[in-house]
């Protein structure tokens, strides 16, 4: 049996239950009661910046195409019988899905009803791949539309342009479904190479939100999660060089108005666990400051038509990299870009902002526990970092005024600063 | 999960959801306009200068900052297009006042701000108007920048190009000039307050201090339409119509637009939803499996049907070569069904996914206010229990027969420019 550890958050009402299976699986739940929809996430740590690494046992490096995991992530719907996973889920009616970003794979489900005949399913397939050389070209065709499709949205253009500007080497500033030229080099080998790599129950978990008991959750997880744990592998990032790879970049899109991102990337990345947390509260706080809807700069540049109410801000804290990117649709980004530098330079961060901008940020973390889906993706990429969430409203509250002004001068750096644009034809 | 309704006065309604397990409240107010061209830009540019300011807090900067020490609560205005109808939103998100310490009660704050600025604007500044024109000018342009949802924009706009519902919600570039803060001034206070309202309010809340504070702000308005706007269904319109439109795009969006002649006060509607589903309504429909899985011809290919008007759209990705075959594809699923072939494990996979889909609206407040006021509207108050047991008992002949009077109309397709 597994000793599951509890633990508590008084302020969200919230309680966590989290233990390792004896495959290594870490398993967490969170009862949620009230609730029609139970959701799991099976998710295993491997994201489109995985593509260089030594897999266990061995001492030499596999390089992977770009899209490797996110072509994985299709493929394990295929079934052996030549049909999907979703054949067996229209038996319980579960809505199911799978998403992969940078650095997670998850597989999901919501379900109203036969909460364990869906999570038997998601344990079983997940632990089955079955790829062949028509089932992988036939994939080939889809993904291939999937990519397409973003090539003609802005939104995904202008982010993806954005982050090959900043880095220069770090994997980050690729597209996670890799190029249509990329996904015709993968083949059966390379997805059982990292299937057998990155899907070991060590480098997997399995998070549960719902109205669930964890002791029968357990005896599906013994049935149907079998293997062995695996030892470490080893993954390969190239080292970042600092200062960003272009400043500027613009792409023509068929679109009405010019759309905008600008990209603050820091240098070091030192931060594990709480320092991860504390990092990622005390920019938001700041970015709160400066950039929220009651900031200085956000509303001269609402007034001058320079942005409209889809302007965004938002932080992204990683091992592996951390940076602040926003923007919106902008007439004009270059006179946006001026008077947000201008904003940052001249800011005069005041303790009585400080703390109502501490008030947001609690009443927005709280606002995240509305929902089983937002709850359980939050979760499973941050306990793959080793962060734990409960401790962000103690963090955020701790912030002092002079932690705000020394993130400030550390992050918002002009030589790490990269802008993308999209302009209309 | 139900709603609990009081009249407030004639055209003045309020629906409480009462339920402790969200972190937050929800206050929606939804005031109804009758689609036209004439208003429908006006009615677009007032739900965006509301949230401008209010007498107390004129300025946005102040009245933003009031919010953020209402524990960051939300204020979010625009409009929506409901069957003919044109719904004008303001809603507010707050937090719980379980869960935060304070002495000030976080309901009374966000009530003396909704009374300003719903019910007490006493004129709009012409600066913020005028950035608010410049603002919704652009909006009405940007509909273009997502072309998914563009071309399924554009098939609706053509299917209905006769009826108010093929007006968009946003309104016309070319009327915004002549606004100014004056007329936009009396317009809210001649016609927007004087329309039918429905206000919402969900989460764990004192109802009667809400119910005071509604008949506050509307102690003075007079309703002059107690009763929310009419709709009609769609008719199908004999020929066929075809639209080819060319956009600098990499992908090629179909859209089909259909008469299905069945709407939520129909006896058939739960049978309609079961067909949707069925039909390309998710993973385990025909669309999906067929023009996705089998063909390999697109990312995604789905259909919806729509509460009050009678009619469904089919959406696509395709390459622009591809045309025929997926437009082939998606009318030979139809037909499959038309004829029958619909097997049992099809039946009930759709069955399941639809319950499973109306159960979980009652997990998100925003999903259950929106499925209310569709209702309301439709003058059909089935609750998600009912509803449930309503699609368990449809069969596979009911589907069927929905099928047949399910009708191409209208063909709308925007392809790239040939390479």
């Amino acid at each position: 049996m597994i000793e599951f550890e509890k633990i508590d958050c008084k302020q969200l009402g919230e309680v966590l239950y989290g233990g390792t299976h004896k495959s290594g699986l870490k398993i967490y739940l969170l009862p949620k009661k009230g609730y029609s929809k139970s959701y799991a996430s099976f998710a295993a740590r491997i994201g489109s910046i995985d593509n260089e690494f030594i897999a266990p046992g061995e001492t030499e490096v596999t390089k992977v195409p770009d899209g490797v995991a996110h072509f994985l992530e299709h493929k394990l719907f295929e079934q052996q019988d030549g049909g999907n996973v979703f054949e067996l889920y229209s038996k319980t009616g579960a809505s199911a899905n799978a998403f992969t970003s940078f650095n997670t794979t998850a597989y999901i489900f919501s379900a109203t009803r036969d909460f364990y005949a869906n999570l038997e399913i998601l344990l079983d397939f997940v632990g089955k791949p079955y790829f062949t050389h028509e089932n992988i070209a036939k994939e080939q065709g889809i993904i291939g539309q999937e990519i397409t499709m973003y090539d003609d949205d802005a939104n995904w253009r202008v982010f993806f342009n954005l982050l090959g500007a900043m880095y220069h080497k770090n994997p980050v500033r690729k597209d996670i479904a890799g190029t249509v030229e990329s996904i015709l080099e993968i083949d059966k080998d390379i997805l059982y190479k990292c299937y057998n790599t990155f899907y070991n129950p060590s480098n997997m978990m399995l998070f549960v939100c719902g109205d669930v008991d964890a002791a029968t959750v357990e005896q599906y997880v013994d049935k149907h999660v079998t293997a062995a744990p695996g030892g470490e592998i080893k993954r390969m990032y190239p080292n970042e060089p600092s200062g960003v790879n272009k400043s500027f970049i613009q792409q023509k899109l068929s679109v009405a108005s010019p759309v905008f991102l600008l990209g603050f990337k820091d240098d070091k990345n030192e931060a594990q666990g709480d320092g991860l947390l504390y990092r990622q509260a005390v920019t938001e706080v700041l970015l709160e400051m400066l950039f929220g809807k009651s900031s200085k700069i956000y509303n001269a540049l609402y007034e001058q038509g320079l942005i409209n109410d889809m302007f965004e801000v938002d932080f992204t804290s990683e091992v592996q990299y951390s940076h602040t990117i926003m923007g919106g649709e902008s007439v004009n980004p270059e006179k946006a870009k001026e008077i947000i530098l201008h904003g940052i330079k001249n800011s005069r961060l005041c303790d009585a902002e400080l703390e109502r901008c501490k008030k947001v940020l609690i009443g927005r973390f709280l606002r995240l526990f509305n929902s089983v889906e937002n709850i359980s993706n939050l979760f499973v990429s941050n306990l793959f970092k080793g962060v734990d969430l409960f401790n962000f409203p103690s963090i955020c509250e701790g912030i002092t005024l002079n932690e705000a002004k020394e993130r400030l001068q550390s992050h918002f750096n002009e030589e790490n600063c990269a802008m993308s644009v999209i302009l209309p034809h | 999960m139900s709603i609990h309704s009081f009249e407030i006065k004639k055209g003045v309604n309020l629906h409480h959801i009462n339920t402790d397990k969200f972190k937050t409240a929800t206050l929606g107010f939804y005031f109804h306009r009758p689609l036209s061209k004439r208003e429908v830009t006006i009615n677009a540019l007032l739900s965006h200068a509301l949230k401008r300011g209010c007498p107390s807090y004129p300025d946005t900067m102040q009245l933003n900052k009031r919010l953020d020490e209402l524990y960051g609560a939300s204020l979010s205005c625009g409009v929506r297009k409901k069957g003919d109808s044109q719904v004008i939103h303001i809603n507010f998100e707050f937090i719980s006042e379980n869960y935060v310490k304070t002495n000030q009660s976080i309901l009374d704050g966000i009530f003396g701000l909704a009374k300003e600025i719903i019910t007490g604007q006493t004129h709009f500044a012409a600066q913020q108007v005028q950035q608010e024109k410049e603002n919704l000018r652009r909006l009405i342009l940007s509909v273009i920048n997502d072309k998914r949802s563009y071309a399924n924009i554009r098939c609706v706009e053509i299917m209905c190009q006769n009826e108010p519902h093929g007006i968009r919600e946003l309104g016309f570039a070319e009327d915004i000039e002549k606004i100014d803060e004056k007329s936009l001034y009396e317009h809210y206070k001649k016609i927007v307050l004087k329309s039918p309202v429905d206000v919402f309010v969900c989460g764990d809340v004192d109802i009667n201090k809400v119910l005071e504070h509604i008949k506050q702000m509307f102690e003075y308005t007079n309703q002059m339409d107690f009763d929310r706007p009419k709709f009609q269904m769609t008719k199908s319109g004999g020929e066929i119509k075809k639209i080819i439109e060319t956009e600098n795009i990499a992908q090629g969006k179909l859209s089909l637009g259909f008469t299905t002649g069945i709407n939520a006060p129909q006896r058939q509607y739960p049978a309609l939803l079961i067909f949707n589903a069925l039909y390309g309504g998710g993973p385990s429909s025909k669309l999906f499996n067929n023009v996705r899985e089998k063909l390999s011809l697109a990312y995604y290919a789905s259909s919806r049907a729509d509460l009050l008007k009678g009619i469904m759209t089919v959406n696509s990705g395709i390459e622009v070569a591809n045309y025929q075959k997926a437009y082939d594809e998606i009318m030979l699923q139809l037909g499959e069904i038309q004829k029958g072939n619909v097997t049992d494990e099809e039946m009930s996979a759709a069955v399941l996914a639809m319950i499973n889909s109306v159960k979980s609206i009652t997990d998100s407040a925003i999903a259950m206010e929106d499925y209310w006021l569709g209702r309301l509207i439709a003058d059909t108050q089935v609750d998600f229990d009912e509803l449930t047991s309503q699609l368990g008992k449809v069969t596979i002949e009911d589907v069927v027969e929905v099928s047949r009077n399910v009708a191409l109309d209208t063909v709308y397709f925007l392809k790239g420019k040939e390479s």
